[in-house]
């Protein structure tokens, strides 16, 4: 289910701007109902998701807080298909998450889905741009690399290997190899953890730019509680139960956090 | 075309020593396993047209003595039902050899045959046949060994030949002396033709020839039952006919003709699988490297699993550099070894066996073999590798719980171990799979090399126990039994005897009829006589005067007769008569009564010769294996030859050759066949007390008596003498004369069969140590590079770090190669016994302590290197790289 690229993206070859908001106010995107996930046996058990309910629309951004160990990373796990869920159900679009067998799970995330994590994990002996041509080699209509490269503002630095960029750089990296392929849902783990503040700001404009060009569904994962002022929808999980679904009224823009 | 592509030159580059190493390891194996194959392809080829184009026999017979008509037509009837049979003489004499010009370094026999036509010709490598009294055509192996050439002149049992061929036999591409030996013999024995006249002019040197006689059947087709059934048919055909049959081999037994291509046949098994052992090991090679990659990538596999990609997607991507540099080394191995190494492949066995000329012949199943075959072992071990290896989810990769690593450090580790010594113990757990792989490395590297250097001391123990097997400084096997013993008249009339032997057969026959002629005419005279006295008429009288005459012309018959034996021999009539004299006083009808040898030894050598008889009979190796051939001794109570052997009653000694070559067990009931009489024996073993002589010690042993009453014979039947002295025995009784130093021959040429090969085989097992502890050892340091980074950081000094994970690495390899050793002499032992039960003989291997040390020495000192690399690695590890970010 590949997403469709909003207009100004498609015709003006990602070239960002300013915007209004591409939340889709209609039928929610991505829902989960009682979404339950333990990990040990008996006694040892610890469940770590506790019946989750949530509904994002397509085209929001929603920050996931929450502090070490109350699940957020095992909720956007089990959004990737990365994990399988105990109990409950997940649907992205049309399809039910929690239905599919190993191989259609592998299809979802080939089609649907971009991830960037904390630690980048780019390619070392790839280039910056070959690095996103790895993933842009699994879509059959990628974005073009090159007006993505200078989106990102690592055109300069395509024939670079990641050991001779900095960390933001790096990070942009990962962010453009999740985006080549023109992904509908785009998980974020904790993508500014390993960055300095200003590095951080930029990442998280960047994310915003690509939110509104692309209009893909954001999901970010953070400890930082400075992040959910830029979102669309704040979640907050405490021991893996949801204990706040706030809609954020009147978000800000990445430059205007403050931490 | 997925972008990862573009990481494999990069990868071959940035690791390029790796990748070199394995491409170098896999390439020469392919090349010289491809040549071998390619030229023993192309010698099988060779010899399979053989058995048409130089007409080789489909058998042979020996007799004790020249065979009759009657006895040779006895023969044919027994295949007269299935299509006839065609025999041929294919005499021959064990000659002694020596040059005329230059060195004469060894004693060397020389089978020679008359040239033959019909059969077993001869392929030449340079001139043609013998046409004239003088000229000879030797064996070219033997030659080559013995610096002859075309031209040179050689003498054989004294008489003078001009070598004007250096040829091939077709029964002889494989010298053996006698069929039961264990291996052929180039240096002292050769075979060679010469001329009708040649051949004629050694019969006149004294000599008597070796009676042996080839044949062919006439229906090509027959099968081998069939010609087996008809082969017993022959020699109780010739038994009947009371020929002395001393031995019946068919082509399939004989090993001068089948040897060559079974050791090819056998060599090419061990080359090939070799090789694929080479493979498999290259292939867990590449299993552990790529197994460390996909470790230090696992976040970046996850990843690219989280995005999308599918786990056959990334196994294909980390399977192409092995595909790649397997594909490469098939391809240049093969050029290599079809171009360069089949030529001196091809002279391993020149060297060996005398073959006819070489022509190479292209096969399908060899490139497919050392083509096709490595590459898709190497890519379906790695592959099943790789398998293993990514079944994983992503965030198993994300999470880089991809090993066992993690438990293997969490193990705990006492703590009254020092630091280093827990640090080191974590560096080997850690690197398990490093060394296990390395431990097999290191294994087979060392059994190459142990077999390469323990096969010569291995072979020089063989023949040194041979040597001991041969009880006395002289065996001398005999064609009929010969009595030492004897009065000077009994002596006289054997000599005489003897002489008569020498006489035409018919000139004989005419004689014998003249004089029952004279007798009878003798007779008819004194009749005559008789009656004239009685009744004396003129009817009478002229009787007894055509008696007179009858006589008289009886009587001249007769001494034309003698003069004629008188003229063969060189002697006068009176000899003559002399001599039938003196053999009408021999009982030539009793067989109880032996001739007596014409020369008297002297009493003190008589009496420290020993009489034995001997017989071969055969012993099914089981699973297909063929016949062992065992010679059964009968020996005297109390020898003194054969020491220490408790013989009589029945009980039968068992050589230790035998018993461990066949793992007999006490009680056990042995069947040994007879295929002369179609009989079969059984024997019991009766465990250590009737075990014998060393593990090369094939023959079995019981008294005389025993033997005799086994075998039927009357109770003083022998067939040989044992002896310290050297004895003078009339030449026409004498079969062979074994001694101690004959054995020795084994020795020398197996050093010089195995030179090439032992070089060949140590330089490749140095370079297999050398790719193997490269290779795994790199490894080992490359994981561990951003420990050795912090290590640094820590304010460690280069030589610290290098002690810390250096001499690690180095207690492992010193440990593996010494704990792969008992290991690697257990295997070598059951191969070697595997690889030996179809062949004839009993070899223990032998591995001398010094040959374990070398061995050891070897691996260790090819560490160094290896190590004196890694320290160098270990300076370059940049501090830079513990400040890199990590999860």
């Amino acid at each position: 289910m590949p997403h469709e690229v909003t207009d100004v993206a498609a015709s003006a070859g990602c070239v960002l701007d300013e915007g209004a908001s591409h939340v889709n106010a209609g039928a929610p995107y991505l829902v989960t109902r009682g979404l339950v996930k333990g990990y040990g046996e008996g006694a040892a058990r610890m469940e770590v998701l506790r019946g989750i309910d949530v509904e994002i629309a397509r085209g929001e951004i929603c920050v996931l807080l929450g502090p070490s160990g109350s699940g957020k990373s095992t909720f956007l796990n089990l959004i990737g298909g990365l994990e399988a869920a105990d109990g409950g159900s997940i649907e992205v679009g049309d399809t039910a998450i929690t239905t599919l067998g190993k191989k259609a799970l592998g299809e979802y995330r080939r089609s649907e889905l971009g991830f960037v994590f904390q630690f980048y994990n780019l390619v070392p002996d790839l280039t910056i741009r070959e690095n996103i041509e790895v993933t842009a080699h699994l879509s059959k209509n990628p974005l073009p690399i090159d007006d993505l490269l200078k989106s990102l503002g690592l055109y300069e630095h395509r024939a670079k290997f990641p050991r001779q960029v900095s960390g933001g750089q790096q990070q942009r990296c990962a962010i453009g190899r999740a985006l080549v392929k023109n992904p509908g849902l785009l998980l974020c783990d904790e993508p500014t953890g390993a960055l300095d503040y200003k590095t951080s700001k930029e990442i998280l404009a960047l994310m915003e730019q690509v939110n509104r060009d692309y209009g893909c569904t954001i999901v970010i994962v953070t400890h930082n509680d400075a992040i959910s002022r830029m979102a669309n929808r704040v979640l907050r999980l405490r021991d893996g139960v949801l204990v706040e679904n706030e809609m954020n009224a009147a978000p800000v823009s990445a430059a205007e956090l403050v931490w | 075309m997925s972008p990862l592509i573009k990481r494999l030159p990069r990868e071959l580059v940035h690791n390029i020593g790796k990748y070199l190493g394995i491409f170098l390891l896999m390439a020469v194996s392919i090349a010289l396993t491809s040549g071998f194959l390619l030229a023993a392809h192309s010698i099988s080829v060779i010899i399979d047209d053989m058995p048409e184009t130089y007409v080789i026999e489909d058998g042979r017979f020996t007799t004790a003595f020249e065979a009759t008509d009657e006895q040779l037509d006895a023969v044919r009837d027994t295949a007269s039902d299935s299509g006839g049979i065609e025999l041929y003489k294919n005499y021959s004499f064990d000659a002694s050899f020596e040059k005329t010009q230059g060195d004469n370094a060894r004693n060397c026999t020389v089978r020679t045959f008359e040239h033959r036509t019909q059969v077993d010709l001869a392929a030449y490598a340079q001139g043609g046949e013998p046409q004239a009294a003088d000229e000879i055509a030797i064996d070219r192996v033997f030659a080559t060994n013995n610096d002859v050439s075309m031209g040179d002149t050689v003498a054989l049992n004294g008489v003078e030949f001009r070598v004007v061929g250096i040829m091939t036999l077709a029964d002889n591409q494989a010298l053996f002396q006698s069929n039961s030996d264990f291996t052929v013999n180039t240096l002292s024995f050769g075979v060679a033709e010469v001329s009708s006249e040649g051949f004629r002019a050694l019969e006149n040197t004294g000599f008597l020839p070796s009676y042996t006689y080839s044949y062919r059947f006439a229906d090509r087709d027959l099968s081998v039952a069939d010609r087996v059934d008809i082969e017993k048919d022959m020699v109780s055909a010739l038994s009947d006919a009371h020929a002395n049959v001393t031995d019946l081999t068919d082509v399939d037994s004989n090993q001068g003709i089948g040897y060559a291509k079974d050791d090819v046949s056998g060599d090419s098994a061990m080359w090939t699988t070799l090789l694929y052992i080479i493979i498999v090991i290259m292939a867990f090679v590449f299993v552990v490297l790529t197994s460390g990659t996909i470790e230090e990538e696992s976040a970046i596999i996850g990843t690219l699993l989280a995005s999308g990609y599918r786990r056959r997607e990334l196994v294909a991507h980390y399977l192409a550099l092995p595909c790649i540099v397997g594909i490469a080394a098939a391809a240049v191995g093969n050029v290599v070894g079809f171009t360069l190494m089949s030529e001196p492949m091809r002279n391993l066995y020149y060297g060996s066996y005398s073959l006819p000329p070489y022509c190479a012949t292209w096969s399908w199943g060899v490139f497919f073999q050392t083509t096709v075959v490595p590459v898709a072992v190497l890519v379906l071990v790695t592959l099943v590798g790789l398998l293993r290896k990514m079944g994983h989810t992503p965030l198993q990769f994300l999470r880089h719980e991809t090993s066992k690593g993690g438990v293997k450090r969490g193990f705990a580790l006492p703590e009254r171990l020092s630091f280093t010594a827990r640090f080191r113990l974590r560096v080997f757990l850690r690197n398990l799979g490093n060394f296990a792989t390395l431990f097999v490395g290191i294994g087979f590297a060392s059994l190459l090399l142990l077999f390469s250097l323990a096969i010569l001391p291995t072979m020089s123990h063989y023949a040194e126990n041979l040597h001991n097997t041969v009880v006395a400084q002289h065996q001398y096997s005999l064609k009929a039994p010969l009595e030492l013993e004897g009065t000077s008249d009994e002596r006289e009339a054997w000599k005489a005897a003897d002489t008569l032997q020498g006489v035409e057969g018919a000139r004989l026959s005419a004689l014998e009829n003249a004089a029952d002629d004279a007798q009878e005419k003798a007779d008819a005279l004194k009749v005559a006589a008789e009656t004239l006295q009685v009744e004396p008429t003129l009817e009478a009288m002229q009787k007894a005067q055509d008696a007179q005459n009858a006589f008289a012309k009886s009587q001249d018959a007769f001494n034309s007769e003698l003069d004629g034996v008188a003229a063969d021999l060189g002697a006068t009539r009176d000899d003559v008569v002399d001599m039938i004299d003196k053999v009408s006083d021999l009982n030539l009808d009793d067989e109880n009564v032996h001739p007596v040898n014409t020369v008297d030894n002297g009493a003190d050598t008589i009496a420290q010769a020993e009489k034995f008889a001997v017989y071969t009979l055969q012993y099914d190796r089981g699973e297909g294996n063929g016949e062992e051939t065992i010679a059964v001794y009968g020996v005297q109570e109390g020898s003194r030859y054969w020491t220490d052997m408790d013989l009589g009653s029945g009980k039968a000694v068992f050589g230790g050759g035998l018993v461990d070559k066949f793992g007999f067990k006490q009680g056990d009931a042995i069947e040994l066949y007879d295929k002369y009489e179609d009989k079969t024996h059984t024997l019991t073993f009766t465990g250590d007390e009737g075990t014998w002589g060393t593990k090369s010690t094939m023959n079995i042993y019981m008294s005389l008596d025993d033997f005799n009453a086994m075998f039927g014979n009357d109770a003083a039947y022998f067939n040989g003498y044992v002896s310290d002295e050297p004895l003078t025995l009339d030449s026409r009784y004498v079969a062979s004369d074994l001694t101690p130093s004959d054995m020795d021959a084994i020795g020398e040429q197996f050093t010089g069969m195995m030179d090439d090969m032992i070089g060949m085989l140590v330089g490749m097992s140095v370079f297999i140590f050398l790719v193997f502890m490269y290779l795994l050892t790199k490894s080992v340091i490359d994981h561990n590079a951003r420990s050795i980074s912090y290590m640094k950081v820590f304010g460690y000094r280069d030589r610290e770090v290098s002690k810390l994970y250096v001499r690690s690495i180095t207690w492992c390899v010193a440990a593996s190669l010494i704990v792969c050793q008992p290991l690697i002499i257990a295997s070598l032992t059951a191969i070697f016994k595997a690889m030996l039960l179809s062949y004839s003989g009993n070899i223990e291997i032998y591995v001398p302590l010094a040959c374990i040390l070398e061995v050891i020495a070897t691996g260790f000192a090819t560490y160094l290197v290896v190590a004196l690399l890694h320290v160098r690695h270990i300076k370059k590890v940049p501090l830079a790289l513990a400040l890199k970010n990590a999860e």
